[in-house]
């Protein structure tokens, strides 16, 4: 007789096949040691709701993830071992440091905004993107982000122009629109 | 998928909307903290470790698309970076695995044995316990949040269950448990 012990933990969770859970079940009903097994798992797993619940974000949770952005910083560390620096140190620091961020955080929309067009940009290039009833192409460019980002930024304006228009129209669309769109092109078969 | 209001809001800011990445901070702050809770087994780590984590959101959010659902995608990020985390300095592991959480307030038996238990899985087994049990993922989920053939994740969660039977076995005897 082979003990389906390893099929039980998947038994408890609901994620045998059909077939695979009748034959653990009739076992089961003849075999009292894996029926033992079954309820010593179920039991374990039932223990774990006596973990107290985790931990809520703390308050500011959003906005420390904000400045982190703002800042660029990967990891927040402000550590200041040596001597205490004066007020007015401080105050220029705080000053530089807030032109940083504004920049950054600049930098960073910007570039986000590049590499979702990059990201998109066989599919703006599309006529009737925003319409909506842009037809996705035949076959996809296959190009890497590096390759798309490049080609965008070697538009001639008008170009660039007309993709960042298609990119406010396509944006305009309803969500379910957008992602019906982004769906449709993604079939269609890649190619380089 | 077409209602699904993250994935709306992540096409938002990938238009450059600022407003969609706080606003989807706001509505998964809660959830990010707690996996990254439960998987680093670190309390002073799994709020940096859940800021990181929106970060990583915020710096991919161009690769994201809505074929894939915002959870599956969101829990792909907490999990590649609480995963990567350990790896890199395995400290949490250590340090729950040396004795009973130190200055944390007292908890009951219990609570300290499953605490216990799962602190001893091999990372990526507690990853995918965490994401079947606590966030209701089903198999196929997980293995679309770990990037694993889905025939990979019933093993994973064998085993997981396995040593967390054995560990638990105690706790778990007849009469005290389900």
């Amino acid at each position: 007789v082979i003990h389906p012990l390893n099929d039980l933990p998947a038994l408890l969770d609901g994620e045998l096949a059909p077939l695979d859970r009748a034959e653990v079940a009739a076992h089961l009903t003849a075999c009292e040691a894996c029926r033992q097994e079954r309820d010593r798992i179920a039991a374990a797993v039932a223990l774990l709701a006596e973990l107290p619940p985790p931990p809520a974000p703390s308050p500011g949770f959003a906005q420390r993830v904000e400045a982190r952005l703002a800042s660029g910083r990967k990891t927040a560390q402000v550590g200041s071992p040596g001597g205490r620096p004066r007020r007015w140190l401080w105050r220029g620091l705080a000053c530089a440091a807030a032109a940083i961020a504004a920049v950054a955080a600049m930098t960073a929309i910007e570039r986000q905004r590049e590499l979702a067009l990059a990201e998109h940009l066989e599919l703006l290039e599309r006529p009737a993107v925003g319409s909506g009833a842009a037809e996705a192409p035949a076959v996809r460019v296959r190009e890497s982000r590096e390759e798309r980002l490049a080609r965008l930024r070697a538009l001639p304006p008008e170009r660039r122009a007309a993709v960042e228009q298609a990119w406010r129209a396509f944006r305009a669309l309803p969500a379910p629109e957008q992602e019906a769109l982004l769906r449709r092109y993604e079939r269609a078969p890649p190619r380089r | 998928m077409a209602s699904d209001p993250d994935a709306a809001l992540m096409l938002a800011l990938q238009g450059g909307d600022a407003q969609a990445f706080r606003s989807l901070v706001g509505r998964h702050a809660h959830a990010v903290v707690a996996f990254c809770h439960r998987v680093a087994r670190d309390p002073a780590q799994s709020e940096e470790l859940a800021q990181e984590v929106f970060l990583e959101l915020h710096r991919t959010a161009s690769r994201y698309r809505p074929s894939v659902p915002f959870r599956i995608h969101l829990y792909r990020v907490a999990a590649r970076r609480v995963l990567t985390s350990l790896r890199a300095r395995d400290h949490a592991l250590q340090r729950e695995l040396r004795g009973p959480g130190g200055a944390a307030a007292p908890e009951p038996a219990p609570a300290r044995a499953v605490r216990a238990a799962l602190a001893r899985l091999p990372d990526d087994q507690r990853a995918a316990f965490v994401l079947g049990h606590f966030e209701g993922l089903s198999y196929a989920e997980i293995a679309d949040v770990l990037q694993l053939p889905v025939s990979a994740v019933k093993p994973l969660m064998q085993r997981a269950a396995a040593a967390a039977t054995e560990a638990l076995a105690p706790q778990a005897s007849p009469g005290g448990g389900a």
